[in-house]
């Protein structure tokens, strides 16, 4: 079987594979007719990413059927790179081969060799979330970039509607309260007062999204996992999943 | 050395571990002395010559033991020694055995270096590995030092490391030694301190040696044994307790003796008694309930760079450097893991 299907920015793509490549080595991409979707769950089972890009996300989608593709994710990365914003992606697989091609002033291709990944069986998940979050991708990155000064631990803490705080945990403190009616904050909805922390070495590996989505979504609650929601361009969603550190 | 089960084990129950971070968050509790005997032996210069500090002291098993249990800690997992206590009195004849192989293996050794024979010569210097009182005391400090615990058994480490596993404290126990799994290991960790590439003994050949797992469970289930006929087995084809085993009989032949009696008792009576210089019914029952102790504490604390520092560097010529580097991970790895208690996402898989 093959298929052809051509990406319009590049670059988010790229964004994408490298939260990918924090998680996993190599992944198994889905591709249907509804689009391209892509689960992994790393092996120490903290971290949980799951990408939707519908097809009509692409400009080009040219998909028959459902294939997997297995492809090393450090090597997709290497070729991603020195790209330009406007630069198109387009993914194609014929025979054994995946072929990658970033069309800009040069069309550069690629070809690997399809590897053959298992699709991890992934649980379903059962999870509520006593606060919803919704903020401004950059106001979110600054915090935990902020939160990373101090140590290896953020906290998400979140009283009542009024405040979301992100704070930055280790010997000192660094706290960034993020106020309802401040424009980062998007809305805030608070079930019950939660507090939860997470491991910023994780939290870090998926802050490249920031740049590819405008805003984002969060979820938690007390000692729970933390979810994050980055939808790409309008279409495409990216949906990350962490475990807490005990507090 | 250990009862050989090799062939016994079937090949679905042993599992290939390809990454060690699916062990994040478990304790693993290592036999301390295979450990260290397998860094003595692998850890060596081109001439089997092991690595050694300005004095000549041999510091391989130290070098193992800090740069191997870093990656361990950094995968997540939490690691305890087991270090061997007294060897039980019917262990006397491997202990002799072991000693005079040994003592073969100098005199090879000499012999081979005299004649300028490099490959002959790291071999028997691997086969005359031996490790003293005092490396295992200096491999107790660094572990200290290092904020790792180490738990002193009364007599086999792999048997208290078993007991371990069996109470829970543990989720493995990681030995090269099939012996754990007639301990009663509920999980035996083979590998775990040599995975890499290893070279072929006699070739100028390397294989990739990965971590494999073994569930007591599933094997017993597997074969269709109880605990009790896995032990008998073991004795049949030789245990550390009577390495000869009986005479003709391999794992096959006795897999199905121990399923033609069933009772295991009755099959070890059976057994002639001049093939053995311990009564078979002592082993088994050494096996079946071997010296434990409860009294251990498991606590992971903060490594201290300046003990470990003083340890490596000071006494033993460790490049700073490079103990520096191991130790920054050693201890971001500490925090993310054991001190800050990540935690996994299995608690909110459903079903």
């Amino acid at each position: 079987m093959t298929f052809k299907v051509i990406y319009p920015e590049a670059k988010y793509f790229r964004s994408i594979i490298e939260a990918v490549s924090k998680v996993v080595d190599e992944v198994a991409i889905r591709v249907s007719e509804e689009g391209m979707s892509i689960k992994a769950l790393d092996p120490a089972k903290v971290s949980l990413i799951d990408i939707a890009l519908p097809a009509s996300s692409f400009i080009t989608y040219e998909v028959s059927g459902e294939e997997v593709i297995g492809v090393s994710v450090a090597n997709l990365v290497k070729v991603l790179k020195k790209l330009k914003k406007g630069d198109q992606l387009e993914i194609s697989s014929v025979g054994d081969y995946i072929n990658v091609a970033v069309e800009s002033q040069l069309r550069r291709k690629y070809s690997f060799r399809n590897i053959d990944v298992q699709v991890p069986e992934i649980p379903e998940l059962s999870l509520e979330f006593d606060v919803e979050a919704m903020l401004l991708a950059e106001a979110f990155k600054t915090a935990v970039r902020d939160a990373e000064v101090v140590g290896d631990t953020v906290e998400f803490e979140a009283s009542d509607e009024s405040t979301l705080i992100i704070r930055g945990v280790n010997a000192s403190k660094v706290e960034t309260k993020i106020v309802a009616g401040m424009p980062s904050l998007i809305s805030l909805s608070v079930n019950k007062p939660s507090r939860s922390a997470y491991s910023l070495e994780y939290l870090e590996k998926v802050l490249s999204l920031t740049g590819v989505s405008e805003s984002i979504t969060l979820k938690f609650s007390s000692d729970a996992p933390l979810y994050l929601e980055f939808r790409i361009a309008g279409e495409g969603v990216v949906k990350y999943l962490l475990a807490p550190k005990s507090i | 050395m250990g009862v050989n089960l090799k062939d016994l084990i079937p090949l679905e129950v042993r599992v290939e571990v390809d990454d060690l971070r699916i062990f994040r968050g478990r304790v693993i509790a290592i036999d301390a002395y295979n450990a260290l005997y397998q860094f003595l032996t692998a850890i060596r210069q081109p001439d089997g010559t092991p690595l050694m500090d300005s004095k000549g002291r041999v510091t391989s098993h130290l070098s193992g033991l800090f740069y191997r249990t870093i990656n361990f800690v950094e995968a997540g997992i939490k690691p305890v020694y087991i270090f061997d206590g007294r060897p039980p009195e019917i262990k006397f004849m491997e202990v002799e055995r072991r000693r005079k192989i040994k003592e073969e293996a100098v005199k090879k050794y000499e012999e081979a270096m005299s004649k300028g024979d490099l490959e002959s010569a790291k071999k028997y210097a691997q086969m005359a590995s031996k490790l003293s009182e005092a490396m295992v005391e200096q491999s107790k400090r660094l572990l200290e030092a290092m904020g790792v615990p180490w738990i002193q058994a009364p007599a086999e480490g792999e048997a208290q490391a078993a007991y371990m596993t069996v109470r829970g404290d543990a989720w493995a126990s990681a030995s090269q030694d099939y012996d754990s799994l007639l301990f009663g290991s509920q999980r035996l960790l083979r590998n775990l301190t040599i995975s890499g590439k290893r070279k072929l003994p006699g070739k100028e050949a390397y294989i990739d040696i990965k971590p494999e797992l073994i569930e007591l469970s599933k094997m017993l289930s597997k074969l269709g044994l109880t605990r009790e006929q896995l032990i008998v087995i073991g004795i049949l084809v030789g245990t550390d307790f009577n390495p000869e085993g009986v005479p003709g009989v391999g794992v096959k032949k006795a897999l199905q003796m121990v399923k033609a009696y069933g009772e295991p008792e009755k099959l070890l009576k059976s057994l002639p008694k001049s093939y053995f210089s311990i009564e078979p019914m002592e082993i088994y029952r050494f096996f079946l309930n071997p010296p434990h102790t409860d009294e251990y504490k498991l606590e992971w604390r903060e490594p201290s760079e300046e003990l470990i520092t003083k340890i490596l560097v000071d006494e033993y010529d460790f490049s700073q450097s490079r103990v520096r580097t191991a130790f920054e991970r050693l201890i971001k790895s500490y925090r993310e893991h054991i001190r800050g208690a990540q935690r996994g996402l299995e608690a909110w898989f459903s079903g």
